[in-house]
């Protein structure tokens, strides 16, 4: 009996710790799509600063393609946690839930090797940028370094999401096992 | 030898990773590292990063979130009530007029949003109801609010030719101008094939009863609502056409023009602002990804020289250029019944482009058949997305048979439409031609 419930409280922390994954994801989605306000209005002032004013910034254009890269690769997480990434669905549609698990636990390797490459390449790519003090070539010339650091980080973000997903498909397995 | 081998292993790997359903950007960034690694070692895989770095800095792809917000809010504000609305007073009189009204409300959404989802899901809300209550036919309540919703993609703005343009190296907004033209003729012919059976078969799709129609008064005063969107859109693809701005310089002034409307139509809340801000992102979440799996795929593949395999292979069909042509499209079709069109354009854009580039077609012109191909993939079984998205908010008795059964003409309608496409290049390519840089 002590041994069961161990168990069960085990299975109840590692889902209480699957869940503050999912909702820091969901949070930093949410504060992502603030991000996508930020550059309608940013975008906006510029075209007034144009053609109204006739003074252009040198920084919104860039400003706003840093805002919406670093707002999608952090939003990779989100899309995860609720399956919106875009995939086939031959068979997935017909299949048991049991078997999605299967699918998805199966995929799991591939998945991590994309973005474990990725991770290791960004933070290679943002430790040189660190270095070396990177700026923009733009007319702007911004500190690059922030920017190539948050996209590691949103990488990594990304790639805990998908562990938290595959320990929640074996989760589902073992449940479906046990019972 | 060597080109065939790597062909097999990829393919292979790339059917089986997609057919347990892992999502299409982490299966094409896979294969790709994966092979990366085993052709060339650890050495070459920074160039994936070097792709996600130059991504976050391209200031075209900025105009997907926006394209987006602008056609998310304008569905939020119920314009597409208020264009049902109006409709239903200009065109309920004449047999079939409710369906023809559909297609052309469908039309005007899709130079509102760049998805094909919207459309369809609101007038299979809105409309879907009226017309049955009326005595439609549920084929023909049925298939034009699946065929107009598909338009959605082809008539600019379309987040597909956003991608399409980044793939081929053209504009984002010749590529838009040159769907203007194939969306509307596609649309007419829908609006010809509905008006045809409801002259022959007039009680399949019966017009409003003589008490129940309206005078010019109400006409009139029906457009109220529906100008300023309709304005907002002149806007927008008025000042890409004209060159004044740039696709996301216009993509963001119709965002805050949609906020606008929706402030006038007093829909403005913050509900409003914060689901239309989540769709935004959520959608330019999936697309992006995707595109950046898609282009370390295409680095595996380019680098690998098994693009030029593949070129050299379609090169010695027999028929020569057209010859070529008609096999891309025939791959595009079978692709398109299992595949979603994002992923066909990825996987294949970047092999056929430098092709048939090569053979003197123009790229501007290929994108666009490209989207009117995937117009049939959105509406064949077994997969056809729209499909799906109307079984969703149709009532219980209308079976996803019948929903298959009442798309055929359309898919019809679209088949002829590529061909005369295919035919005539000039067709699509006018309007681009017009526009002022």
């Amino acid at each position: 009996m002590e041994l069961l419930n161990t168990n069960q409280e085990e299975e109840k922390a590692g889902d209480g710790f699957l869940s503050s994954i999912d909702a820091l994801n969901t949070v930093i989605f949410k504060v992502g799509s603030i991000a996508v306000l930020l550059i309608m209005v940013l975008t906006n002032y510029e075209i007034f600063l144009r053609y109204v004013l006739d003074a252009p910034t040198t920084w919104s254009h860039e400003m706003g393609a840093f805002l919406c890269g670093v707002a999608w690769i952090f939003g990779g997480g989100y899309n995860l946690i609720h399956g919106h990434h875009v995939r086939m669905d031959i068979l997935y549609n017909y299949v048991s839930p049991k078997w999605r698990a299967i699918f998805a636990i199966i995929g799991f390797p591939f998945m991590a090797i994309f973005l474990g490459v990725l991770l290791y390449e960004t933070s290679i790519g943002a430790w040189h940028s660190v270095v070396i003090r990177e700026t923009s070539p733009s007319e702007w010339h911004p500190p690059l370094y922030p920017i190539k650091i948050i996209i590691a980080v949103g990488i990594f973000f990304v790639l805990g999401q998908a562990i938290t997903c595959l320990c929640r498909d074996i989760l589902k397995l073992t449940k479906k096992g046990a019972n | 030898m060597e080109g065939l081998g790597l062909l097999l292993i990829a393919a292979t790997l790339l059917i089986l990773l997609l057919l347990i359903a892992l999502p299409t950007a982490f299966a094409l960034g896979s294969i790709a590292v994966i092979m990366m690694f085993v052709l060339w070692g650890p050495s070459g895989l920074d160039l994936c990063t070097r792709r996600l770095y130059t991504m976050a800095q391209d200031f075209a792809l900025v105009s997907v979130p926006l394209f987006v917000l602008m056609g998310t809010v304008l569905e939020k504000s119920e314009i597409a009530e208020d264009l049902y609305a109006a409709m239903h007073v200009w065109s309920g009189g004449i047999p079939g007029g409710l369906a023809v009204g559909t297609v052309l409300i469908c039309m005007l959404f899709a130079a509102m949003t760049g998805l094909s989802a919207g459309a369809t899901v609101t007038m299979g809300l809105v409309a879907l109801p009226q017309m049955l209550s009326r005595g439609y036919s549920k084929e023909l309540a049925l298939g034009p609010i699946a065929a107009g919703g598909a338009l959605g993609v082809l008539i600019p703005p379309s987040v597909t030719m956003i991608l399409y343009a980044m793939i081929a190296q053209v504009s984002v907004g010749r590529v838009f101008m040159g769907g203007v033209v194939p969306g509307v003729i596609l649309g007419l012919f829908f609006i010809c094939y509905i008006l045809l059976r409801g002259f022959l078969q007039p009680h399949l799709v019966p017009a409003l009863p003589l008490e129940e129609r309206f005078g010019w008064r109400e006409k009139i005063s029906s457009l109220k609502k529906v100008i300023l969107p309709i304005a907002l859109i002149i806007i927008v693809m008025g000042s890409i056409f004209a060159g004044i701005a740039a696709p996301t310089e216009a993509a963001a002034v119709g965002a805050a023009g949609a906020f606008l409307c929706a402030a006038v139509s007093r829909k403005f809340n913050w509900e409003l602002i914060k689901e239309s801000s989540f769709t935004a992102l959520r959608v330019t979440s999936m697309a992006m990804w995707i595109y950046l799996g898609s282009t370390c795929f295409t680095t595996f593949v380019v680098a690998s020289g098994l693009s030029d395999y593949i070129s050299s292979a379609l090169l010695q069909l027999p028929g020569g250029k057209w010859g070529v042509m008609i096999s891309i499209q025939i791959v595009w079709l079978i692709l398109g019944a299992f595949i979603d069109p994002w992923g066909i354009m990825m996987i294949t854009a970047p092999i056929f482009c430098p092709v048939v580039k090569s053979l003197g077609f123009d790229l501007v012109w290929f994108g666009v058949i490209f989207v009117i191909n995937m117009e049939m993939a959105f509406l064949t079984p077994p997969f056809g997305f729209n499909l799906f998205y109307l079984k969703g908010v149709t009532p219980e008795d209308i079976s996803m048979t019948d929903i298959m059964r009442s798309v055929w003409a359309f898919v019809g309608c679209q088949a002829l439409c590529l061909i005369v496409f295919i035919l005539c290049p000039w067709l699509v390519l006018w309007l681009p031609g017009k526009m002022g840089i």
